[in-house]
């Protein structure tokens, strides 16, 4: 292989990958720099410059692969792919820098900067951090950030990106995108960004005002909680996560925005801007996430009941909170020593339902994680004509979502995405139970990291961290949370792309 | 005659039909119990004459009242069978409250599901058992093998429903007529289960327990004429023939056939064997490993294929304490869910399903890289339908939420058991293999009280007819029901 030697000087290369990498690396530059203002002035520790330093490294690096490379209007499917994925990727290592330079993880414990980096950007919200209140305030904001920078990423993802290019049955999405139909998909991308994202800020700071008036949190506390829920991240700025407050008014503001932050950007706009008041219970998607959440609080509330595991007030406060956190993918806990917030000393009949709002996860469109509650719809509209085959071999059933019709390729692709994702829940918990986890906490590990959750079962409950994993097996929990948020083609593409000799056979 | 005339003679004569097949199945094994029992002259000589008998007489009766028309639809072939299948554990479980040997209704309900639907799931200490009712249960089991073997060889292709259910080798093992085929398949599991038992006694099994093992090993049942099960009997060499003839037992019966029919180069071009069997190397591999410091390598090796094969093949015979760490915990689990081969006594999710899984998500992966390309999913040279791929999910999902239901079921029910226990409980009904984690012998976290025992009969009926004619025929009686008796009652209500 030779390397054309007039590389560089022939003018900007044609890279995508490399120009959005740039861009995403220089996005994360004013973060850094807020951050590290945020540490100077605040007294209590002083990491002030690895934090400015890398905000300067980030925009240097951005804006260099930027000027190197350029974009075109047509970009090929295997180029979005990477493009997301490799973003992310340097993302993470980006993010991870300041850990380590700040003193944060030591420099031998990299992987773990890079999976308290990863976990935000993927806004799982799993920590490895043993005390995070012994970090500084402008460390623990740069935390937060991630996750909000992670809920950035993932809304344009999730709306222009991924429906393009049809990942998983999205397709059946780019019909009621944002509105800005554009063939081009970088004119659509930047625009659909530019418009969803103000709602996201406006979510964030109206999130982080409402907690701030009422009693309990400080503004700091009320902006970086603002931030990891918009996201549906789930990092706090207490050991204790929102339990450090004890406060059933700060419970049900993040309820609500929890509940708001897993349902679909696409119908926030058009609800607030366009002003279709019903746009959120026209969405079939919304109305069965709500349902499901609701019918799921109901039954734990009742298990717990009668499982006898507190008074009832409590045991409604907890088992609300907890499910919501958990159907949301947020993954807050609100364990306080008198509660049972601590979702692990639940019984059996609860974890299951547990588990199963943790793989269902929130709705396409939103920064919520798993496997979308859009895909078990279609899931299920698949398994009812099945059994109608079943008695009329010849008849035609067709499948419809509100009054779309569904083609077979978006169904048969939806499905192939739940058939993947079980299958990497299912090889995740065999590679992490090999290395020394018991079956429930690798189990959950693995559905809580393939759905950006936070915590999981077992071991690695809300009042624990993934300390109780080993160290490999956390760098697969790290590759299983890109993996769930990429929504599995990315990242897989991104690797197989050159193995494509392999896999595709001529 | 009316349209409702002749519905109402359909439906009696498939209940006619049900009911004689079931009887005269009761009556044979009431019969061939009674002969062991000629041996003591005992309560148990009384009760299997006398069910032997009447339901032979009733059996007869019905066969002389059906009508004899030999047109079924798809659905009415469904509703025999699990008619059948239901009436055949409700018979049987009131022969074991007869016998004695279960003391309530939903015990012996467990004891006769888990006898017909091929689970070693049981709540009686076999030891403490007459020899004729330990003939009984065994024979249960080997009827439950050849109920699901009909179901896949017999009835599929009876209602022309081989392509739905990814069965499509069946073809070349039935014969011109039904009756011909079922004669066939009777012929030779017959055989198959004569081989066994000469093994076993060359092996160095009693006749008696050789016979028993027989029935229940070929049938993958699992029930024992020990309490301990294999490891009952303390020796090496039964368990290597044990855990043999588990492992062919797994295998698709067609396979088997063409072994007899001399078809090797078929056999070799057989991808869903060579994955079965590779899936079996892996796990003996790894228990080999986990155990590698237990002794001579034989030991290793035995213990570990007797494992192996008693979990892949859904047998549920023990040779070692059910007691695992936890990287193992995840395999034991995840091969008894995967289960046997399609179209062997096995049951399970089938490994054929996970190879189809395997080369469906290659497939979808190499179509996002071009998304212009039209590509197939071939399973040993056959182009796998569309449809049957979409029929494959709907299984898995189905799949997955029973065993979650049932699980959910049985955590409501005995509060106080972990999840691992009720989880690889729901599990090892749903693929009727018998033991789970937590369980050595009888002792168990979970409590076997009246809801755990009805649960786990449902679970392991599910797993014993396959999923989707159960899910078929819910749905035709819901549709039933709903335009029956509920319209009926909205007319009423529009009225007043």
């Amino acid at each position: 292989m030779r390397i054309n030697p007039n590389l560089f000087t022939e003018g900007p290369i044609d890279s995508p990958t490399l120009n959005v990498m740039g861009l995403a690396l220089a996005f994360l530059s004013p973060g850094l720099f807020l951050a590290g203002v945020v540490e100077w002035i605040s007294v209590t520790s002083h990491n002030e410059w690895p934090l400015f330093a890398s905000a300067a490294i980030s925009l240097n690096l951005g804006l260099t692969l930027r000027a190197l490379t350029e974009i075109s209007d047509e970009v090929k499917p295997l180029s979005m792919f990477s493009m997301v994925a490799w973003s992310w990727v340097a993302c993470s290592f980006m993010g991870s820098l300041p850990y380590l330079w700040g003193g944060v993880f030591p420099w031998a414990n990299f992987d773990g900067a890079l999976f308290e980096s990863i976990s935000g950007f993927s806004t799982s919200g799993s920590t490895v951090l043993e005390d995070i209140e012994s970090l500084g305030k402008g460390m623990l904001f740069w935390r937060q950030l991630t996750q909000w920078y992670g809920g950035m990423g993932m809304i344009v993802l999730a709306t222009a990106v991924l429906p393009r290019l049809g990942v998983g049955g999205l397709a059946l999405m780019s019909k009621e995108a944002t509105g800005h139909k554009s063939d081009m998909f970088r004119a659509s991308a930047t625009r659909t960004a530019k418009t969803l994202w103000t709602v996201y800020f406006a979510t964030t700071v109206t999130i982080a005002i409402a907690l701030w008036i009422t009693p309990g949190p400080t503004l700091f506390d009320a902006i970086t909680h603002a931030l990891s829920t918009a996201a549906t991240g789930g990092f706090s700025t207490y050991n204790s996560s929102v339990g450090y407050f004890d406060s059933v008014a700060v419970e049900i503001i993040l309820i609500l925005a929890m509940l708001f932050s897993a349902i679909s950007y696409t119908l926030h706009y058009r609800a607030f801007t366009q002003r279709e008041r019903y746009a959120w219970f026209r969405s079939s998607e919304t109305r069965v996430f709500l349902g499901v959440t609701f019918t799921a609080a109901l039954l734990v509330t009742l298990i717990n009941t009668s499982d006898d595991i507190g008074s009832f007030t409590t045991v409604l406060r907890d088992s609300v909170f907890n499910v919501v956190a958990l159907a949301t993918s947020t993954g807050f806990s609100n364990a306080r020593p008198e509660g049972i917030g601590d979702f692990v000393l639940w019984g059996a009949a609860s974890q299951i339902l547990i588990l199963f709002l943790m793989t269902v996860g929130g709705t396409t469109g939103s920064t919520a994680g798993g496997m979308k509650v859009l895909r078990l719809q279609i899931g299920l509209k698949a398994l009812k004509r099945e059994l109608r085959l079943f008695e009329h071999r010849k008849g035609i059933f067709p499948i419809t979502m509100g009054r779309e019709p569904v083609s077979d390729r978006i169904i048969s692709s939806a499905l192939a995405f739940v058939a993947l994702f079980i299958s990497f829940v299912i090889l995740g918990t065999i590679a992490i139970s090999a290395l020394g986890n018991d079956l429930i906490t690798s189990a959950s590990g693995a559905i809580s990291a393939m759905s950006n959750m936070g915590p999981a079962l077992g071991d690695a409950g809300p009042t624990s961290n993934y300390l109780s994993f080993s160290r490999p097996a956390r760098s697969i929990l790290a590759f299983l949370m890109i993996l769930g948020r990429l929504e599995i083609y990315a990242v897989l593409l991104m690797l197989v792309a050159p193995a494509n000799r392999i896999l595709i056979r001529k | 005659m009316t349209d409702s005339q002749v519905d109402t003679k359909r439906t009696v004569n498939v209940v006619l039909i049900a009911a004689s097949l079931s009887l005269l199945e009761v009556s044979l094994l009431a019969a061939f119990s009674f002969l062991a029992s000629l041996t003591s002259l005992d309560r148990n000589f009384f009760v299997f004459l006398v069910f032997a008998a009447t339901c032979g007489v009733f059996g007869l009766a019905a066969v002389k009242a059906r009508s004899h028309r030999n047109e079924f639809t798809a659905g009415e072939i469904f509703q025999i069978i699990s008619l059948n299948f239901a009436v055949v554990i409700l018979l049987c479980s009131v022969i074991y409250i007869a016998l004695g040997v279960c003391s309530t209704f939903d015990r012996a309900l467990l004891e006769a599901t888990s006898g017909l639907s091929t689970t070693s799931l049981t709540n009686v200490r076999p030891e403490s058992l007459g020899e004729s009712i330990l003939l009984f249960r065994s024979l249960t089991q080997w009827l439950g093998g050849i109920g699901a073997l009909v179901m896949v060889f017999v009835a599929l292709p009876a209602a022309d429903r081989t392509d739905e259910f990814d069965v499509s080798f069946a073809k070349s093992f039935t014969a011109r007529t039904v009756p011909g085929t079922l004669l066939r398949l009777i012929k030779f599991y017959s055989v198959i289960t004569l081989i066994a038992g000469v093994v076993f006694v060359v092996a160095g099994m009693s006749v008696f327990d050789s016979l028993c093992h027989a029935l229940t090993s070929v049938s993958s049942g699992g029930f024992s004429t020990r309490n301990a099960s294999i490891a009952g009997f303390e020796s090496d060499a039964i368990e290597w023939v044990v855990a043999t003839v588990m492992l062919f037992t797994g295998i698709n019966v067609v396979i088997l056939w063409w072994v007899w029919k001399r078809k090797f180069t078929k056999i070799l071009e057989n991808s869903d064997l060579r994955f079965y069997l590779i899936l079996l190397m892996a796990a003996i591999a790894c228990f080999s490993i986990w155990r590698r410091g237990i002794g001579s390598f034989g030991r290793i090796v035995r213990e570990s294929f007797f494992l192996a094969s008693s979990l892949l093949s859904t047998t549920g015979f023990t040779s070692v304490n059910w007691e695992f760490p936890s990287g193992m915990t995840v395999l034991v689990l995840l091969l008894l869910g995967v289960g046997a081969m399609a179209g062997s006594s096995g049951g399970g999710y089938g490994s054929a399903r996970v190879l189809q899984h395997y080369r469906f998500a290659r497939r979808e992966l190499t179509q996002q890289y071009k998304p212009s390309s039209v590509r197939v999913v071939k399973i040993s040279g056959e182009v796998i339908d569309e449809r049957a791929l979409q029929r494959l999910h709907g299984f898995t999902a189905i799949f997955l939420s029973f065993v979650a239901a049932g699980a959910f079921l049985i955590a409501l029910a005995s509060p106080r058991t972990g999840l691992t226990e009720v989880l690889s409980f729901s599990l090892t009904c749903l693929a009727t293999a018998g033991p789970f984690l937590g369980s050595t012998a009888l002792d168990s976290g979970i409590e076997f009280n009246a809801v755990t025992h009805v649960v786990a009969s449902v679970l392991m009926v599910l797993g014993r007819l396959s999923i989707f004619p159960i899910a078929y025929l819910g749905v035709a009686a819901f549709r039933t029901f709903r335009e029956g008796p509920l319209r009926r009652i909205g007319y009423r209500a529009l009225r007043s």
